[in-house]
């Protein structure tokens, strides 16, 4: 044990005196870099993230036009992902589907993440009373029929795409804070917690600097996992009519219709779910890299 | 411990008192009633079906009323299926969900647990890649499309199952199966997540210095620290699961409880939606109390005295 | 999930069903009656007579009173019985609990001998005193039954239900003997006999329903119903069991041992099962799947397990008169006028329904031809684009969003989606789409806060009435806010004769406004696709015939067998 205490300090000091001080970001950046699947992954989202912003450019058909009389073909050289039952090129349909799906998943999942982590943090972290009643909330919450709440927030606002988000974002951010609390509570009760308290660092530098960080790889993880969700739930908000409303397509809404015509016409549900999983698989990718990297424990050996 | 626990027993009352409340005021908010339909119905006749319910009473009593109904543990006729209480639809159908939910979770944790470790024990390895990427395949292909995809393979083509219903044992296979699929995905991924975290701890290093044997140092050291997250993950998780899945039960034809949650809410049947909901609070109250427990045995470190 | 209701039986005859049927439908999925199958085979009873029925969805209730649903309307209608039933192929009545009779000349009086041998399935007496009750019970307040309005037509009716007058002896029912039940009419109607078949006016048992609070007496260990069959098993989302009512005075023409109604909700998922032998009889088919099946059914001819009828309905879009751009007649007729219906029907929907070129679906000798297009012809673009010009929007321009509402199913987003393509397509116009869940749809039409919106409606009984007094001024299901004095004048004058060619000529003079004013926008006439096994076979005049579905849809088990080929 002392061994590897000592070692670290040394690593520590010649660190300092050899090479340069590199913020705690930078030196997560190289190691994310030294990761291949991760790079890999990033690299996937960039492109990912191109296509979906030069649709518009990209696709060789407009999204919404429809040919009944042509019905739905099999991939070819026009339609690369071949064509649904209303004639539609899927193709282009998929890549528009990507700009949605990825604001979706983005922004549902950010708001989820601020409020979630929050959240737990603070419950798991001041304990006691305060974290009892907030865990309590957290139960109320968990058990209310959400499909009232979208539809009044639907009859309030409108049918405002970004409310879409909203709504996933204030589902999600349960489980996240809960996850979230469970990590404070068993990583409060740790040494170097209870040392920087003694040395009279408040606590929300104690929360920010030491809890998060440590959090923050099971809250990369629980976000690879919330993203796939939101995409998928955002499907079943536009049944009641909250979200992407038709010609618009988003890969959930794709993989629902797809799923009707997977017998007749299995293009229509393997595309846009082909498409689904490289995505969540690039993702996952580099948040296992991200969580590698930004582990403050990991040393240089 | 005990005084925790019990303590813990008695939030659920006002927990459960909170959620009725919203609930009733939420429901009513939203535009509709279980009296919409299609042939616009008459006046007076809206007016004896709503005179039939107590809704002509200004809602606050309608409020108390209810309330006082369900202290008295009933919760009243369901307005969408008349001849049956809330009370006899859940005792009908949440055995059947629970079935097969306790099924899908077994299997999921199983499966899930056991490829996080698999993958954990050589992270950036092929076998890590490879099991992580079978996950995600549950992950990304939801029950709606997994469920009728079971039902091609393993009903049709091989026959092995029936196509749907609930008549014999082996029914409760497909569906538990198409359930737990989504959810062995997340528990991989926890469980390889939580296990990496408590890997590079100290005491696992000293475990391994001290020539402790792989898996021995897996079980009895690692296993503990890094089921943490799965099973923070398990407690509604596991209330999800046994109160069942719409999607699922509409699929293979299964008398759950489970579509209940979304139909109710959609068909504005206010007693059965408020028997659901309150239903699942309690399930979620346990759940949540049943991980916390777990929690105090795999981190030492947490206790509740 | 739009509301299916009991339509009521009609004569129409089968050669009207087929001139509809292979002007849209592609051949041999028209099955007639024939002796034997194709192939020449025969066939001799199957050892099992266990029927399994695909139901749509779990029924909410099935006391006759209440009822408003298709899946409890299927139940009902094999357990409860009426004073007449309509006959599965022509929809004339019936002697049913009535075994005859008279009407008088001025068609107000209606006096029916009760069968001595009618009996409940608990073995008691059915009696004219329980029809009194019966029909006092749908128009007693209280009860809030929905389609208490059918028995408006009864003297006092329409008072006592809206509680007008207190007291039920006032009614037009009376029950002078045991087996005499005599009915007084407000007006003569001339649909009354077949009404009489309808699940509203079936009898209900008064000693279990007032032995029981509530609905509690149509629990599988309580009811009590008079129908060829009887309800023995009831599992909420498993099945409903029905076996034969001994007590039944013709039982001898029941032949199934036992029906199964099964409530799978999923099309692929009962589709499945149908193919997997669970299933005789599907309650409809997944619309990707029906072109192979058409093809399947060319080569099977009478064997063909996939059937498509008509059904006695219409598909339409509501516009609200009272917003702009639709406000303009011109408007609207322009967008009539640029739908290809027939690319609806044969691309989308796959079932064989007919485009609708007028609102009215042919129904009892009543038809309307309107000049509205199935297809898209040039000429129709071109007057479309000057009615646009002239309601003040050359090419579109300058003219307010148009929305569609729908509720959220898959067939009626992918309508909305081809009309708005066809839209933007004909007349250069960007029109929007939203859909809401259905209670929210409801409400929103309810509140007039649509543009478009998209509609149904079944026939409640086999008469133009029940489609076109819909848009009389201020009417409940009107929803355009569209209004029309003359229109009015011709519904109110063909309610008041008994004379059919009178009351057609009124019809068809109220429909010619309406398809001028275009307050809708009418788009197709139902079918009903469904999957059939070959082998249930009805037994007429001594042969074994195959099954056809009548125009309303409604199947009185009896006389039915499950065969097998020898």
């Amino acid at each position: 044990m002392t061994e590897i205490v000592l070692e670290r300090e040394r690593m520590s000091d010649s660190k300092a005196g050899i090479e340069k001080g590199r913020s705690l970001w930078e030196d997560a950046f190289n190691r994310l870099l030294k990761n291949k699947m991760a790079v890999i992954g990033l690299a996937y989202l960039l492109f990912q993230t191109v296509i979906a912003v030069l649709a518009p450019w990209i696709a060789r058909f407009p999204f919404d036009e429809t040919n009944l009389a042509l019905g739905a073909i099999p991939p070819d050289l026009v339609h690369f992902f071949g064509t649904d039952d209303l004639g539609r090129d899927m193709f282009t349909r998929v890549i528009y589907g990507s700009r949605i799906s990825l604001m979706v998943g983005i922004l549902a999942t950010a708001v989820s993440v601020v409020i979630g982590v929050l959240y737990g943090a603070i419950s798991g972290y001041v304990g006691g009373r305060t974290d009892d009643m907030m865990m309590r909330i957290l139960e109320i919450l968990y058990s209310l029929p959400f499909i009232f709440f979208v539809i009044i927030l639907m009859v309030l606002f409108g049918r405002n795409i970004y409310l879409l988000f909203v709504a996933l974002g204030l589902i999600e951010w349960l489980t996240m804070a809960r996850i979230v609390r469970g990590q404070v509570v068993s990583l409060k009760k740790v040494e170097y917690i209870d040392a920087a308290r003694s040395m009279g660092v408040g606590h929300f530098r104690i929360i920010a600097d030491h809890l998060i960080p440590n959090v923050l790889g099971t809250v990369i993880i629980y976000v690879t996992l919330t993203v796939p969700g939101v995409i998928l739930e955002e499907a079943f908000l536009s049944f009641l009519g909250l979200g992407v409303q038709e010609p618009m397509s988003s890969w959930g809404t794709l993989i629902s219709d797809g799923v009707a015509a997977m017998q007749t016409y299995p293009w229509m549900l393997i595309f846009p779910c082909v498409t689904l999983m490289l995505t969540l698989l690039a993702l996952n990718f580099l948040g296992d890299g991200l969580r590698d990297a930004l582990d403050p424990r990991a040393s240089k050996d | 411990m005990l005084k925790f626990i019990l303590k813990r027993l008695l939030s659920v009352i006002p927990v459960l008192w909170v959620v009725a409340t919203i609930t009733f005021f939420l429901m009513r908010l939203a535009p509709g009633g279980p009296f919409s339909s299609e042939k616009q119905v008459p006046e007076e006749i809206l007016r004896n079906l709503e005179a039939k319910y107590h809704m002509d009473e200004p809602l606050p009593m309608q409020y108390v009323r209810y309330l006082g109904q369900v202290a008295k543990g009933d919760l009243g006729p369901s307005f969408r299926y008349t001849s049956r209480t809330v009370n006899e639809i859940i005792a009908e159908t949440f055995p059947v969900s629970a079935v097969v939910g306790l099924l899908g979770l077994l299997y999921a944790l199983m499966i899930g647990v056991l490829s996080g470790i698999f993958a954990a024990s050589k992270p950036n390895s092929l076998r890590d890649y490879l099991s992580m990427a079978f996950s995600m395949i549950g992950i990304c292909l939801p029950s709606f499309v997994i469920g009728p995809m079971f039902m091609l393979i393993f009903a049709i083509k091989l026959e092995w199952f029936n196509v749907s219903g609930w008549n014999e044992p082996k029914d409760i296979v497909l569906p538990a199966l198409t359930l737990g699929t989504m959810y062995a995905a997340y528990f991989a991924r926890l469980t390889r997540a939580g296990i990496l975290d408590v890997i590079k701890q100290d005491y696992i290093r000293t475990a391994h210095a001290k020539g402790l044997p792989e898996w021995l140092v897996m079980f009895r050291h690692t296993l503990k620290g890094g089921l943490l997250p799965t099973v923070s993950f398990l407690g509604p998780a596991a209330a999800a699961i046994l109160t069942g899945s719409l999607v699922v039960e509409s699929i293979f034809n299964i008398p759950g409880l489970g579509r209940f949650f979304v139909q109710s809410a959609l068909n504005r049947d206010y007693t059965l939606v408020m028997g659901t909901v309150l239903f699942i609070a309690l399930l979620i109250v346990v759940m949540n109390l049943l991980v916390d427990i777990a929690y105090a045995f795999l981190n030492p470190r947490i206790s509740y005295d | 999930m739009s509301g299916f209701t009991r339509v009521l039986g009609v004569f129409l005859p089968l050669v009207l069903m087929n001139v509809s049927c292979t002007k849209c439908n592609k051949e041999s999925t028209q099955a007639l009656p024939s002796a034997q199958s194709k192939t020449g085979q025969t066939f001799k009873e199957a050892a099992d007579q266990t029927l399994n029925l695909g139901n749509g969805a779990e029924p909410k209730e099935i006391d006759p009173a209440l009822v408003t649903g298709e899946p409890d309307g299927n139940v009902v209608f094999n357990i409860f019985e009426g004073l007449v039933t309509l006959d599965n192929d022509t929809l004339e009545p019936q002697p049913a609990v009535a075994e005859s009779w008279t009407i008088s000349p001025d068609g107000k009086t209606y006096t029916f001998k009760i069968r001595k041998n009618a009996k409940w399935s608990d073995g008691s007496e059915l009696t004219a005193e329980d029809f009194v009750w019966s029909w006092t019970r749908v128009l007693t307040p209280m009860t809030a039954s929905e389609y208490a309005y059918q028995l408006y037509y009864v003297k006092n009716g329409e008072d006592f239900n809206k509680g007008k007058i207190k007291d039920p002896n006032m009614l037009g029912l009376k029950a002078p003997d045991k087996y005499t039940f005599v009915v007084e009419l407000a007006h003569p109607t001339p649909f009354f006999l077949k009404l009489c078949a309808f699940y509203t006016l079936n009898p209900t048992p008064k000693q279990v329903v007032t032995k029981f609070p509530g609905q509690e007496w149509t629990k599988e260990e309580n009811i009590v119903s008079n129908g060829p069959y009887k309800l023995v098993e009831w599992k909420l989302n498993r099945h409903i069991k029905a076996v034969p009512n001994e007590y039944y005075w013709d039982k001898d023409a029941v032949k199934l041992k036992e029906i199964y109604f099964y409530p799978i909700e999923n099309s692929d998922t009962e589709e499945k099962m149908f193919l997997s032998g669970k299933l005789h009889l599907t309650n409809t088919v997944p619309p990707l799947r029906i072109p192979k099946y058409e093809e399947e059914a060319k080569k099977m001819g009478a064997d063909a397990t996939y059937r498509a009828f008509p059904q006695l309905a219409s598909y339409f879009y509501r516009f609200n008169v009272k917003r702009k751009p639709v406000d303009d007649w011109r408007v609207r007729r322009a967008l009539a006028l640029t739908i290809d219906r027939t690319a609806l029907v044969k691309n989308i929907l796959h079932a064989g329904q007919v485009p609708a070129t007028s609102f009215t679906p042919p129904v009892h000798g009543y038809s309307f031809k309107g000049d509205l297009p199935e297809t898209v012809t040039p000429a129709a673009i071109a007057e479309a684009k000057k009615l646009l010009a002239e309601a003040g929007y050359p090419d579109g321009k300058g003219m307010e969003k148009i929305e569609i509402h729908y509720n959220t199913l898959e067939a009626h987003k992918k309508i909305a989606v081809a009309i708005q393509s066809m839209w933007k397509t004909n007349l250069g116009i960007d029109v929007g789409l939203f859909n809401q869940e259905w209670k929210v749809y409801l409400d929103t039409q309810v509140k007039m806060d649509f543009t478009v919106s998209r509609a149904g409606w079944v026939a409640d009984y086999p008469d133009p009435n029940t489609f076109l007094d819909m848009f009389v001024t201020g009417g409940g299901n009107n929803k355009t806010n569209w209004s029309n004095k003359d229109y009015d004048h011709y519904i109110e004058q063909a309610g008041q004769t008994m004379d059919e060619a009178k009351r057609f000529d009124y019809f068809h003079k109220a429909e010619a406004i309406l398809l001028k004013e275009l307050p809708v926008l009418p788009i197709y006439f139902y079918t009903r696709p469904r999957l059939a096994t070959p082998l249930l076979k009805r037994i007429v005049g001594g042969k074994y015939v195959v099954w056809v579905p009548n125009v309303i849809d409604r199947t009185v088990y009896k006389n039915f067998v499950l065969v097998e080929k020898i």
